[in-house]
This record gives C-alpha cells, sequence and structure tokens, in this order.
C-alpha cells in the first residue's frame, strides 16, 4: 500500500506540487487525471524518486522511502516518451531491470506485451504501438511493487489505443498490480482505473470512482472536465 | 565555388603584391630570415635603405636556421624572397650545393673581418658572427672556492664535467657547435674519447639552449654552473637584469669557441637581382652594422663598425676560436653525430 | 531520382577544395619529393623506422588512457550536474590546452619533471585532459536524462546507470575525444623533444631531426608516410565506429541538469577541485616565476615589438582562423551527417587528417607548393589558414555528433513546411547545433592562440603573436627576458580563459532557449 503525505515540489521558485496526499491500495489501479501542466507527471516522479521534494513523504507498506534512492524503491515507471536505450536492443531493453541472465523474465514480459521473439529487434525499426508495449514490457519484467505509467498510450492512434486499452488492463489486473496511470483522457481513465484523482494546478481537487466524481464534484470544475 | 577561388585570387594579389611591375625598380624587396633575425626587426631596421633607394624590406620568418635553407632549397630556382640573410655556416655548404644563390658580391666586401670570409664569397657575404662559448655562473664558482677552468681538457676530470651541461647537437645549433669546437681540437681520433670522459664524468645534455640555459644552468636555478652558451649571453645578462647590475653575473670561458658565421646572400631566381644585391651590401654597411650587437646580440662582420660599450665590458671576442669548413661540416655532420649519439646514448 | 543534388555537392566541395589546395596538394608534393630519392633498403633504415614506430604508438595510447583516467572525475562532474562555479571550471580546465610546449616543458622542468617516460606522459594528460572534459561532457548535458531515470525506476544503482546506459549513449564523443587526444599524442614534437631525454624519439621529432638537422629528405618524407598511414587507419577505424553507434535520440531541450547535494555535491566539487589543483602546479610555477616582470613587458624599451601588437595580431588571427574553421567545419560535419556511404566516410577521415601529420612536412609542402595560381607561400594568410587547419578536425569532431543525434524527423517536418535545404540547415541544424558550435568556436580560436609548431615551419611575414614572442624571449638570456617569457604565457592563460569565459556567458544568453 502507498501512502503519500503532503508532498510538495517547488523548481525554482515555482509550486509544482502542493501538498499531495494520496493513498493506493494493493492491487488497486489509481488514475490521475488532469489538463496538461497541472503536475501529474512530476507526481510521479517524485513517488519515484527522481524528482525531490520539498516537504512531504512517500511511504510504502508503513516503511517512509522519502530519503531512499529511485534504484532501491523498486517502483516501475513507464516514462512518457517511452525513454527506450537507443544503445539496447528489444531484449536488452526489457532485460535491463531483471538479472543477467534471467531470460525467462525477459520473454515472458515480451509475451505478455504480444511481441514474442522481438528480443534481437533494434528500437529504431520499432513502430510507434510496439515501442509503447516494449516500455510497458521493460517496465512490467522486474516485478515492481508499484507500476506508474505516464501517459501510457498518449501518442497512438486511435484503433490502437482502444486495443491497447484492453491489453494493458488485463494485464494489470491478471498480476494484481498496484498502479497509477497518468492520463488527460477521461475515457481511457474510465477504462482503466478503479479510482480516479483529479489535478489541477499541482494539487488535487477530488478523489473517487468516476460515477462518485460526477455525481458529487467538489466544484464545478469538476463537472465542466468530466465533461 | 567561382567566389570561393576569387577570394582566394584576391587575396593573394593583396598579399603577394600583384601589383609590383616584374621588369624595373621594385616597389618591395623580400627578405626571408630565420625566426630569431625576422622577429627583432622593426619600421627602423631598414628605414635608411628605403629612404636612400625608395624600395620598402618586407621581412619573412621562414622558422630555425635550417628549415630555413631547407625550404629554400626545395623553391631553388623559383624563391619566396629576394634575399636570404641567416644561412650558417654549419649550412652554408647545403645552400651552395642546393643553387639556391644567385653571384654577388659586396662592394663592402673589403671591409669584412678576414677570418670570416670563405671560399664561397662571390655566392654569400658575412653579416655577422657570434662565438658559441662556455658561460659559468660567477656566484657558483666565488662560493665554491674551485677555479674557473681554462682548457678543455680540465673537463676530464669530473668535477668539471659534472658541472657542465650542453646541448644536443641533433637538435641544438649551440651544441652542434660545441661537438664541432671539440672535434677542432682533438681531431678525428682523439674526439670521441673526450666525450667518452666527459660522459662518465657526468655532463648533462639538454635538447636545446632555452633547457639548458633556463633550467639546468645554475644562474636560473639548475645544478649546472657551466653552460654551452654564446660570448654574447654576459652582456645580455646585464642588459636584459630585472635589476640593475654592476657587472656580468657570468663570464666566458675562452677555451672550446666555436664561431658561427651568419650570410646573405640574393636568392636565384629573384626578379630584381641588382636591388636585392644593394640590400645585401646595405646590411654589410657600418650604419646597419652597428645596430646589430644590441638588436640580435651578435657580432658586426664588419671591422669599421664600433661596439655597444656593454660587448666591450663583459665579454671577450676570443682571440682563436675552432672555425670548419662548410663543405667539411656538410660531408661529415650525420656521421659525426651519429658517433656522438652512439657514445652518449649508448650503454 | 537521378537528379544531382548541387546544393549538396556544393556543401561538400567547398571544404573539399579549401582541404585539397591547402594540405593535401602541399602534402602530395613534398612527400613526393622527398619519396622518389628514397632508399629503403639502407643500412640499419628499417629496425630504426620500427623502433621509432613503435615507441610513437605505445606513448600514444598510454597517453589517451591516462588522460581519460585523469579527466574522468571533472567529466563527471560538469557533465552530469549543474553547480556553482561549473563554466569557471571548464574555462578553467582549458587554459593547459593552450600554453605554448615550450612554456610548459620549462616548467615541468622545474618541477623535476624530465627525461623519462613519466614526464612525457604526465605532460601530455597535463595538456589533453581538456579535450575530454570539454568533448564528452558537452555531449553529456544533451542526453535526455528520462533515458537515465528509466534506468534507475529499473534498478540500477548510480553506478550501474553509468556503466549500462550513460557511457554507451556517450560513445561518440568518447571516440571522438579519443581520437583527438591520441592524434596529438602521436604525433607530439615539443614535448618529447623537451621532456624526453634521448632515449625516446616520437616520428615527428625524427622527421624534424632527419629533415632539418640531418637533411635526409628522403627519409624524413617516409617517416612522415608512416605517421600518416598510422593516422589514417586509427581515424577511418573511429569515423566507421561513430557512425554505427550514433543513434537519434531525443535532444534534452527542457530540463535542465542536477544540482548535486548532499555526498554527491562534496564529490563533485571534489573532482573539480582537485582536478584543477593538480593542472594548477605547473601554472603556479609560471606564476611565481612571472612576478615582477609584467612592467618590464610594457617599459623594457629592447623588446621590438609591444606584448600589446601581439596580443592585437594573435586575437586577429585568432579570429579570421576561427571563422575558416567553422565555414569549413560547419559545411563538412553537414554534408557527412547527412550524407552515407563510403564517399562520406573517406572524407570525414580526411578531414581529421591535419591533425595527424607532420608539421615539418605541411610546412615544407606550403613553400613547394602554394606558388600556384597565385603565389602564396609567403602570404600572411597561411597563418590563419594553418591555424584553420588544425582547429576544423576540431569542428568536425565536437559538432558531428550533436549533428548526428538529431531526429532526421525534424529536418523532414521542416522540409514538408515548405523550407528549402539552406533554411532547413538554418532553421533546425543551426539553432540545435548552435551550443556545440560555439564550443567549437571556443575551441578553434584559444587553438589558433597557443600554436607555434606549425606556424614555425610556415615561411611568412614577421608579425609577432603570443607564441613567438614568448619563443623570442626564450631565446635570449637575462634574468628579465626569462620573467617577460614567463608573464606572458601567464597573459596567454588569462586571455584563453576569458575567451572561454565568454563564449560560455554568449552561449548562456543567445543559445541557451532554443
Amino acid at each position: 500500500m502507498l501512502e503519500i503525505e503532503d508532498l510538495s515540489v517547488t523548481v525554482g521558485e515555482i509550486r509544482i506540487l502542493e501538498k499531495i496526499s494520496l493513498r493506493v491500495d494493493d492491487g488497486e489501479i489509481l488514475g490521475v487525471l488532469g489538463p496538461s501542466g497541472s503536475g501529474k507527471s512530476t507526481l510521479l516522479r517524485a513517488i519515484a524518486g527522481i524528482v525531490e521534494p520539498v516537504a512531504g513523504s512517500v511511504v510504502w507498506d508503513g516503511v517512509d522511502l522519502t530519503d531512499t534512492p529511485t534504484h532501491l524503491r523498486r517502483f516501475g515507471l513507464m516514462f512518457q516518451g517511452y525513454a527506450l536505450f537507443p544503445h539496447l536492443s528489444v531484449g536488452g531493453n526489457v532485460g535491463f531491470g531483471v538479472p543477467a541472465g534471467d531470460r525467462k523474465s525477459v520473454e515472458d514480459a515480451l509475451r505478455w506485451v504480444g511481441l514474442d521473439g522481438f528480443e534481437g529487434r533494434s528500437i529504431e525499426d520499432l513502430s510507434g504501438g510496439e515501442k509503447q508495449r516494449v516500455a510497458l514490457a521493460r517496465t512490467l519484467a522486474p516485478r515492481p511493487r508499484l507500476v506508474m505509467l505516464d501517459e501510457p498510450l498518449g501518442a497512438l492512434d486511435r484503433n490502437l489505443r482502444e486495443r491497447l486499452v484492453v491489453d494493458t488492463r488485463t494485464l494489470l489486473r491478471e498480476r494484481g498490480s498496484t498502479s497509477i496511470i497518468v492520463t488527460h483522457d477521461r475515457d481511457e481513465a474510465e477504462a482503466l482505473c478503479d479510482r480516479l484523482a483529479l489535478m489541477r494546478g499541482g494539487s488535487i481537487i477530488q478523489t473517487g470512482r468516476l460515477d462518485e466524481l460526477l455525481a458529487k464534484p467538489a466544484e464545478p470544475w469538476v463537472t465542466e472536465f468530466l465533461g | 565555388m567561382r567566389i570561393f577561388l576569387a577570394t582566394t585570387v584576391l587575396f593573394g594579389c593583396v598579399l603577394a603584391a600583384c601589383s609590383s611591375d616584374p621588369t624595373g625598380q621594385p616597389d618591395v624587396l623580400k627578405l626571408v630570415a630565420h625566426e630569431s633575425f625576422a622577429e627583432s626587426v622593426t619600421d627602423q631596421t631598414f628605414q635608411a635603405f628605403t629612404e636612400e633607394t625608395g624600395i620598402e624590406v618586407e621581412v619573412l620568418a621562414a622558422g630555425d636556421a635550417g628549415s630555413m635553407v631547407t625550404s629554400a632549397v626545395l623553391t631553388s630556382g623559383n624563391p619566396i624572397a629576394d634575399v636570404m640573410y641567416g644561412v650558417d655556416d654549419t649550412f652554408l655548404s647545403r645552400a651552395i650545393d642546393g643553387d639556391i644563390f644567385a653571384p654577388h658580391t659586396s662592394r663592402l666586401i673589403d671591409q669584412v673581418e678576414p677570418g670570416l670570409k670563405l671560399a664561397s664569397e662571390d655566392l654569400v657575404t658575412p653579416i655577422s658572427f657570434g662565438d658559441v662559448c662556455l658561460n659559468y655562473d660567477k656566484a657558483w664558482f666565488d662560493s665554491t672556492q674551485l677555479h674557473v677552468p681554462t682548457r678543455l681538457d680540465d673537463f676530464r676530470a669530473g668535477v668539471y664535467a659534472d658541472a657542465l651541461v650542453v646541448e644536443h647537437p641533433a637538435t641544438s645549433s649551440p651544441g652542434l657547435a660545441f661537438m664541432l669546437a671539440t672535434i677542432e681540437e682533438y681531431g678525428e681520433e682523439g674526439w670521441l674519447d673526450y666525450w667518452h670522459d666527459l660522459k662518465a664524468g657526468g655532463v648533462k645534455v639538454s635538447p636545446d639552449w632555452n633547457t639548458a640555459y633556463y633550467n639546468d644552468f645554475a644562474r636560473y636555478g639548475g645544478d649546472r654552473p657551466i653552460v654551452v652558451s654564446y660570448a654574447s649571453s654576459p652582456p645580455a645578462e646585464v642588459i636584459f637584469a630585472d635589476e640593475e647590475l654592476e657587472a656580468a653575473p657570468t663570464g666566458v670561458i675562452e677555451a672550446g669557441c666555436y664561431r658561427q658565421i651568419e650570410f646573405a646572400g640574393v636568392l636565384r631566381g629573384t626578379d630584381y637581382p641588382e636591388a636585392a644585391g644593394e640590400l645585401v651590401d646595405f646590411m654589410l654597411s657600418v650604419d646597419f652594422q652597428e645596430t646589430i650587437p644590441l638588436t640580435w646580440f651578435v657580432f658586426p662582420a664588419n671591422v669599421e663598425a664600433s661596439l655597444p660599450q656593454e660587448f666591450i665590458d663583459y665579454t671577450v671576442i676570443p682571440g682563436s676560436p675552432a672555425q670548419m669548413e662548410p663543405s667539411r661540416i656538410a660531408a661529415n655532420r650525420e656521421r659525426w653525430i651519429q658517433q656522438w649519439v652512439a657514445v652518449m646514448e649508448g650503454g | 531520382m537521378s537528379r544531382i543534388r548541387w546544393g549538396w555537392v556544393l556543401v561538400g566541395a567547398i571544404p573539399a577544395i579549401f582541404l585539397g589546395y591547402f594540405f593535401v596538394y602541399p602534402l602530395i608534393r613534398i612527400l613526393g619529393l622527398g619519396l622518389s630519392e628514397l632508399n629503403i633498403g639502407a643500412t640499419g633504415l628499417q629496425a630504426r623506422l620500427v623502433k621509432v614506430g613503435w615507441f610513437t604508438l605505445m606513448q600514444a595510447v598510454l597517453s589517451t588512457l591516462l588522460t581519460f583516467i585523469a579527466a574522468a572525475p571533472l567529466t563527471w562532474a560538469v557533465g552530469k550536474y549543474q553547480f556553482k562555479g561549473r563554466s569557471l571550471a571548464l574555462s578553467l580546465v582549458t587554459v593547459p590546452f593552450v600554453l605554448p610546449t615550450v612554456v610548459v616543458g620549462t616548467a615541468f622542468v622545474a618541477l623535476g619533471w624530465r627525461d623519462s617516460l613519466g614526464a612525457i606522459l604526465a605532460a601530455h594528460v597535463f595538456f589533453n585532459v581538456a579535450v575530454v572534459v570539454r568533448t564528452v561532457s558537452t555531449q553529456w548535458r544533451r542526453l535526455n536524462p528520462d533515458l537515465l531515470h528509466a534506468a534507475e525506476t529499473l534498478g540500477a544503482s548510480p553506478a550501474q546507470v553509468l556503466r549500462r546506459v550513460t557511457l554507451p549513449l556517450l560513445r561518440p564523443s568518447l571516440a571522438a575525444a579519443a581520437s583527438i587526444v591520441f592524434l596529438f599524442t602521436f604525433t607530439s614534437f615539443g614535448v618529447v623533444l623537451i621532456l624526453g631525454g634521448f632515449d625516446y624519439a616520437t616520428l615527428e621529432v625524427e622527421i624534424f631531426r632527419q629533415a632539418i638537422v640531418l637533411f635526409d629528405l628522403p627519409l624524413a618524407a617516409s617517416l612522415a608516410v608512416m605517421q600518416l598511414v598510422g593516422v589514417t587507419g586509427a581515424l577511418y577505424y573511429y569515423s566507421r565506429y561513430q557512425e554505427r553507434h550514433s543513434a537519434s535520440w531525443e535532444l534534452n531541450v527542457d530540463q535542465s541538469p542536477p544540482t548535486p547535494r548532499g555526498r554527491t555535491r562534496i564529490a563533485v566539487y571534489s573532482a573539480v577541485i582537485l582536478t584543477l589543483g593538480a593542472l594548477a602546479v605547473p601554472i603556479a610555477v609560471l606564476v611565481v616565476r612571472s612576478i615582477g616582470s609584467y612592467r618590464n613587458l610594457f617599459t623594457d624599451t629592447l623588446l621590438v615589438g609591444s606584448p600589446l601588437d601581439a596580443i592585437r595580431n594573435s586575437v586577429v588571427f585568432a579570429v579570421l582562423a576561427t571563422l575558416i574553421a567553422l565555414t569549413m567545419g560547419l559545411l563538412a560535419a553537414t554534408y557527412v551527417s547527412n550524407r552515407e556511404g563510403g564517399l562520406s566516410r573517406w572524407f570525414d577521415t580526411a578531414l581529421m587528417l591535419p591533425l595527424g601529420t607532420s608539421a615539418v612536412a605541411i610546412g615544407f609542402g606550403f613553400v613547394v607548393a602554394l606558388g600556384w595560381p597565385v603565389d602564396l607561400r609567403a602570404s600572411i594568410i597561411l597563418v590563419p589558414v594553418a591555424h584553420a587547419l588544425v582547429a576544423i578536425p576540431f569542428v568536425v569532431r565536437i559538432v558531428l555528433p550533436t549533428m548526428r543525434s538529431i531526429d532526421p524527423d525534424l529536418r523532414h517536418a521542416a522540409s514538408t513546411l515548405g523550407a528549402r535545404p539552406i533554411r532547413v540547415w538554418q532553421r533546425i541544424d543551426l539553432p540545435l547545433i548552435g551550443r556545440a558550435a560555439l564550443v567549437a568556436a571556443g575551441f578553434s580560436m584559444v587553438i589558433s592562440l597557443g600554436e607555434f609548431g606549425a606556424t614555425a615551419f610556415i615561411a611568412r611575414p614577421s608579425t609577432s603573436t603570443i607564441p613567438t614572442l614568448i619563443f623570442r624571449l626564450l631565446s635570449r638570456p637575462g634574468s628579465a627576458s626569462f620573467g617577460m617569457a614567463m608573464a606572458l604565457s601567464v597573459i596567454l592563460a588569462v586571455l584563453t580563459t576569458v575567451i572561454i569565459l565568454g563564449i560560455d556567458r554568449f552561449r548562456a544568453g543567445e543559445v541557451g532557449a532554443f
């Protein structure tokens, strides 16, 4: 279980995150939904330990990880631009986070995303959808205790997205992954997530299931945004 | 590309003086010289010549004497300048063999110190000379109470060999000169034994004059109170001292000096042989000759030129410095250097 | 489509003609002259060639390795982090690079380092640390930080991130820096002459001895060819390697590097202080020796040609050389990065050759070859041209990795928006490589300011520059002369720092926001 308490992040003089508090239960998929520039990506980076908060804490199962370096947190993060290593093959990318020689984890992860046998392919030769799936496989392969996806389907075309939404959801569900998914797309959030957190201007405006949010909006903006 | 070529041609013309008329009197004469001469030339250096003849003198710097002669040989007959200054007796044979000079006999040749005239005086004119001599640090000898050595043989004893730093004859002109002096002194049979003794006694070898003088010589903090340098070094020490000196801090040992003569000549292939000859003669004139010591720290070749006071007070012109026929140097230089290297660097 | 792309022909042709006329043609002429008389069967010749060749290669490899080891901490600090004093550190590390060999040699001798392989290696490291630090850190700053973050989230420790992601991604610039350092040390002249004693001679030293002292032009030419062959081989390998390993990835344009904290901060500052401190030791010797001589520099009536004139001449030459080197280098790099295949690769290699070619050969090549179509043999234009020949390889090496890493789609996108190729270059390539181009300009400028070795072999009008004035002061006896030479060296060092700092400032203001 992930617990975030009063997390604040500033860059220079500008406050990007303002006292964010959140909880994600084991096996739950939380969607973080908000307009661009609302601090969604920064929130994931702060949870991963890439961005250092000026205040607040990140706690996993009662253990405070706020000062733990990124590589020891075992939180997986799929980056918005995928951040695939250009100097490594598909297999090299997916196998990056698993012990050397653990071919099985690599094969499993590629099978999950439907890319069996892609190990030797070069990153440059992949289509956009394939890149997305490689990035997802790379994130899942080390079996992180928390999976974070930053606009996982953002750059893909509509048809592909609809198919991948289902795939991704099945994948996360089957594995019972505790997950946070950042998106700006309401339909995507609805399809993928158990619960939503609405962000605007670096703060969380409201959390709850979509129907709850629509039924009892905290402010008029919520209804407007969820349209 | 057209623009590029046009620019090149334009630049070339501006810089190569396209405008001068190839048949008559030139506007500009080019004098190629080694770096240390060329770098000390000012607007005044050839002003008198320009006033007299209306011809400007452009000085070109071309590396050290060795590279200057080598490139002149490579362009023999199609020279980059009209006059060359600074070929010395150790390179003269190479220059003559390379056929780089046009005949010219100076009208002032009778004023030249007789000892400086060499066989090829119809091609080159002696302008200056400098003696490569052992210099010693006076302060070191005062503090140790040792006598300053007076003969080359003194260095066979360990105490003096160990006090000496010389330059490598393959990379340094004074180094080569000192080696030639020992060959003149001891002959083909004996000179290598002499160097063998120097090596056994602990003589130090530096690659060039800068390093030997400024790093190994005791005057500049090194551990060698005797260095192969020039007869003009002690007056230079006074003239270029940080604080005014009453006496020279270094002295010259008369034994083991070697006289280097520097010549000027008209380059074969010049469009203006007559004007070029006039420039050579100008360099031998008393007016120009008297500027030589304080500008380039060598001695004037013209006996009628008088010396500045520092050159009278602080140094000696050695009475009988070693000298060698340029043809003999040319014929043997490589072999001698190899023999020297074999003795000094071999096991 | 079989239509010839005249634009591309022009882009390639301008630097090719420049290089052909000022480098290849003179070189062929002089080597042809020398080799025509070569007698390869001469006694002992082959053994001598092997011995000199082997030592040259061995010391160059060792020097390159040691330079990388010495440069590693500072490269890491300035490449990965943003901290106070970073650009000052980058500027200061460049100072040794520009100091005249003879002056540094003097400083090392004064420290008691001489007559040993160790002294040669130490001096080579001293001179070349800046090449590694500047070349590699420039590319490091452009790495997409998300790649590094991704590795961290996958459980890689900082050391693993470095080994498995950062270093592989930095390969183009590592190869570039290695090739330049290798070339510099492979062709080292002054350092070896002064600090090596006589058991050690590189090919370049041996070429000098044979050509100038012993007048054995055939042997000198054969040594020069040997040097060229070694250099060409190494370079060809490098350019292939670089091409194979450079991949397009997103440029880092919006994220600024992290500020170090805690223990990292201590490590960063230690790296900076220890590296600069070590480099400062020989320079400190110069400074100490120069104290009290600055006044003389401007009052000494026997000093022909004022230091101010020399500084002005040096700056004018440096600006001209930089303009030539940038123009030729950028055109050439644009051609090489956009065209594929053998021709482009050979061109890439040829661009590096001036660095690996004997200065003696180039100097003599100029006087035998440049009499046509106009007589440039003794023209002052040869000074900036010679400096540019040395600087062009730097421009290409520094700019090329960045150019190659630009996503071609950016150019394609511009084309589809109606931009002509020249406009694409102006609007896409130029802004994106602006930072690298400015670094290259800075390098060109300091190369020109400090250049003495190659210039010394060119016949040219006797216009003093800072290095030639230093050389002249060092060739006359007297404590004042020596002090002034040291003072002028310190001025050269300060001038270098100012120029590099200026470039860094300008860069931040003009190009930082692209």
